[in-house]
């Protein structure tokens, strides 16, 4: 009897020692916000026939957005379109300019090649006209760099929203870009901002 | 049912926003190109001397001028020439086919009847004073990119220009004799002159 009485204390204890708890954790993981978005300013200009001059400033604008302050970087680029897809950056002498090609009598990649050239041939460049870019501007938590031959680098180390522009400033073409030769139509550049994966 | 425990678990999927949002933008910027319509001087002899016993341009005049677009589409251009005499006259007229341009004295000024007398059919020397004419020679059509056509009407050149990049021309007054009944020592020492223009219309 006192050893039936042993038993039958021994399994209440058990059930007296269960778990009135339980807990389960719930995990959810944010990665990296990386978000480019256009960000208005002026994309629509006139040249002037006679001289060439662009009339009014290009300004595209974009907004960066991330969650982080780790370090990312961004490529800011531009293309034009001859025959094929083209590099509308470059740099000669320390400046910056771009080339505008004409969509309307589309330009050779010769032509849009030699308004890169070192001297470049208005009668070798038909249909394609170069303007110079003014470098972007560096603000707190975004630094650019240029990089040969063709974009920006920019370093991004802030969180939230960032908007950041190009200039293309109105004035002349860049030497030897513009001539008669430069048919009537829309001169377009393709201005592209994008992080690197 | 005892002891059992139902365990609702909400899972809050929170999808990675770097997988939704867009990691790069695009700008296109256009700038519009219009046709382009330039004139510009393009030298040529434009001074010469008139002999004073004859009357004869010593020299040939040739006004040239240098026409820049950007288009083969067909564009039109006006070439004429004016004079002053009490008021500004063409300078440039027709007579039994042949083109002739009055050059007038701005020295002493001939009076707008001299100058119409210069273009009289029978000019007659002691009417038309301080105004001389002289023979031009056709401009020259350039095959395939300008063509020009007299307009009896305005007294100018009709041009149609169907050339893009850099096109030349000119206007050639020769060396010669001026037209008989123009000339005479009623015409008093002087500088004599006309202004030659080529323009786009419009």
């Amino acid at each position: 009897m006192l050893l039936l009485a042993s038993i039958l204390a021994i399994e209440t204890s058990k059930s007296a020692q269960a778990a009135t708890t339980a807990s389960q954790t719930l995990t959810a993981t944010l990665a990296a916000m990386k978000k480019v978005s256009t960000n208005g300013g002026n994309t629509s200009s006139t040249i002037n026939p006679d001289t060439g001059n662009l009339v009014t400033s290009f300004t595209p604008g974009f907004r960066i957005e991330t969650n982080t302050t780790a370090a990312q970087t961004l490529d800011l680029s531009g293309t034009c379109t001859g025959a094929t897809v083209q590099q509308a950056i470059y740099d000669r002498g320390g400046t910056r300019y771009i080339v505008l090609a004409n969509t309307t009598v589309v330009p050779t990649d010769l032509a849009i090649a030699d308004c890169k050239a070192a001297v470049p041939v208005d009668t070798q460049n038909a249909n394609a006209i170069s303007y110079q870019v003014t470098e972007p501007t560096n603000i707190a938590g975004l630094a650019y760099v240029w990089t040969a031959p063709s974009k920006w680098v920019a370093t991004l180390t802030k969180k939230g929203k960032t908007d950041t522009s190009l200039t293309v400033p109105s004035g002349v073409a860049a030497a030897g870009t513009y001539s008669g030769d430069d048919e009537v139509g829309s001169y377009v550049a393709i201005v592209t901002l994008a992080f690197n994966p | 049912m005892e002891g059992k425990i139902l365990i609702i678990l909400l899972l809050i999927l929170l999808s990675s926003p770097s997988v939704l949002a867009a990691t790069t933008a695009s700008q296109t910027i256009t700038a519009t190109l219009a046709i382009r319509k330039q004139v510009v001087d393009n030298g040529g002899n434009l001074k010469a001397k008139i002999i004073p016993t004859t009357g004869n341009l010593d020299t040939a005049l040739t006004p040239a001028f240098k026409i820049t677009t950007n288009t083969n589409a067909a564009l039109n251009l006006d070439l004429g020439a004016f004079c002053d005499g009490q008021t500004t006259q063409n300078a440039v007229y027709d007579r039994a086919g042949s083109r002739l341009i009055i050059l007038a004295n701005t020295t002493v000024l001939p009076t707008d009847a001299a100058i119409n007398n210069c273009k009289a059919a029978l000019s007659t020397p002691a009417l038309n004073a301080n105004a001389i004419s002289f023979p031009i020679v056709e401009p020259s059509d350039i095959p395939g990119q300008l063509t020009y056509s007299y307009n009896f009407a305005l007294n100018i050149w009709n041009a149609t220009l169907t050339h893009k990049g850099n096109t030349y021309t000119n206007l050639v007054i020769p060396a010669a004799a001026p037209l008989i009944g123009t000339f005479s020592d009623e015409d008093l020492d002087g500088y004599y002159l006309a202004t030659v223009t080529l323009a786009f219309n419009p």
